[in-house]
């Protein structure tokens, strides 16, 4: 597809450089931004709250939130996309927390996650392949420890309500969720890589 | 209670509020009081930033979903834009305004989109000019064997594009008949202490390594990619523990689509 040329010198800039231009007021920089992490925004907060239209409304706040406070984003905190999810995330346990009909059912680990076509475009693919590393991280945990990350990433749940939910002492809860982010770093170190920022 | 008994308190605690914080697993009360204490704890917050990290990348993990153009459109109207709308310029404190032309450097989006377009072996060449006689010399014969690898090849080449730490760095990865590339790029900055570059062939979206290089002094590379690229979308090259790694750590500093 044909990119026009104002739009494609957008594409020229990396992260970094596209949220300076986003403190400074550029619309255009902030699409660029939109179009690199809008569906990962996106897919995380379908996740989370299980409706396209909550999904929506969520990563609209979100990027609006990107949109005003991009002047504090702190590179050495992590990367741009980390801190555009992150937002996400935030937003979408608030809300989880906040609703009074929280629709939150007992998740079952998500089943084996399709495999993700490969993108005509370069950084798609390349974002597309770091998923397919946290992916195969996850696989090789026990499903007990998935099943409470999943709970409190995903569905907001608190380490105590996880405990009541799933009818485990709170220590249980809080070691499986120790033990299960131990053993994402040491998947990736284990393999001779850093952990993805 | 005592400020020791306080800490001991703290530190026996430590381990599973980390990673319930780190999760956002903690209720409001809970994040507000381990935040605080932390604050007084900077021996802790290393392995708070590492269970983090891990917890980060829960986000990438939901299968994947396509928003609706919608969202695109109304986000743009409510930051009073269009995807087409015009580069703002502004003033920063200093009052120097800024721009993306700005950013892409002197000469504005005109001289970097010509400097993408053309630059090549040509670039490469000339900014061998300014490198000592010895280094012009050990260059000069990676740039032979490109050329002749070009000549031979009749495979044509494809533009690499710089990007993040090396959004100046540009080149071609010249291809030859047996479906063997060369890798010649001009401005890549040095690899950062205890680091290497290394190249990476995507095939279905999964990188294979295709060997580690560093740029000789001035920036100018060429380097023989590694493996087939039969079938290959992309090569790409990012930047790597020494030793190089057998999955890519970080983003791509160059990049050249083959599609």
């Amino acid at each position: 597809m044909m990119v026009d040329k104002k739009r494609q010198r957008y594409l020229l800039l990396g992260d970094e450089d596209l949220i300076v231009l986003v403190g400074g007021g550029d619309a255009g920089a902030f699409a660029g931004l939109y179009d690199r992490h809008g569906r990962a925004a996106y897919s995380l907060g379908y996740r989370m709250l299980g409706e396209r239209q909550a999904a929506e409304d969520l990563v609209q706040e979100a990027f609006l939130d990107v949109w005003r406070a991009a002047d504090s984003f702190r590179a050495e905190k992590g990367s741009v996309r980390t801190w555009i999810l992150s937002i996400v995330h935030n937003r979408g346990i608030d809300q989880l927390r906040s609703s009074a009909s929280r629709r939150r059912v007992r998740e079952k680990v998500e089943a084996t996650a399709p495999r993700v076509q490969p993108s005509e475009a370069f950084p798609e693919a390349w974002r597309n392949s770091q998923r397919a590393q946290v992916r195969g991280a996850l696989e090789g945990l026990p499903p007990e420890q998935l099943q409470v990350l999943e709970l409190a990433y995903f569905s907001g749940y608190t380490h105590t309500e996880i405990s009541e939910l799933l009818d485990l002492p709170l220590g249980t809860v809080k070691g499986r969720m120790r033990l299960g982010l131990k053993k994402i770093r040491d998947h990736f170190e284990g393999q001779g890589m850093a952990v993805p920022g | 209670m005592s400020g020791a008994d306080d800490t001991r308190r703290f530190d026996e605690r430590f381990e599973d509020l980390a990673a319930a914080y780190a999760l956002g697993a903690l209720t409001d009360e809970e994040r507000r009081e381990f935040e605080a204490r932390l604050a007084e704890r900077p021996d802790l917050q290393a392995e708070v930033e590492e269970l983090g990290a891990s917890a980060n990348l829960l986000a990438l993990a939901p299968q994947e979903h396509e928003p609706s153009p919608d969202l695109r459109r109304n986000l743009l109207r409510s930051v009073g834009g269009t995807p087409e709308a015009h580069p703002a310029a502004w003033e920063t404190s200093g009052g120097r305004r800024v721009t993306i032309e700005r950013l892409l450097g002197p000469g504005g989006l005109a001289a970097a989109a010509a400097v993408v377009a053309v630059v090549g072996l040509l670039a490469w060449a000339l900014s061998l000019q300014n490198a000592n006689e010895d280094l012009r010399a050990e260059v000069g014969e990676q740039r032979r064997e490109a050329e002749s690898l070009r000549a031979e090849a009749g495979r044509g080449s494809h533009e690499l594009r710089g990007s993040g730490t090396a959004e100046t760095a540009h080149g071609e990865l010249v291809l030859t008949e047996e479906g063997r590339a060369v890798l010649v790029a001009e401005g890549l900055p040095p690899a950062p202490a205890g680091k290497v570059y290394e190249a990476w062939v995507l095939h279905d979206g999964v990188p294979v390594p295709a060997g580690l290089f560093e740029p000789r002094e001035g920036g100018a590379t060429a380097a023989t990619v590694e493996g087939t690229l039969e079938g290959a979308e992309a090569v790409a090259v990012t930047v790597e523990p020494e030793g190089g790694s057998p999955m890519p750590t970080s983003d791509p500093v160059l990049t050249a689509s083959l599609a």
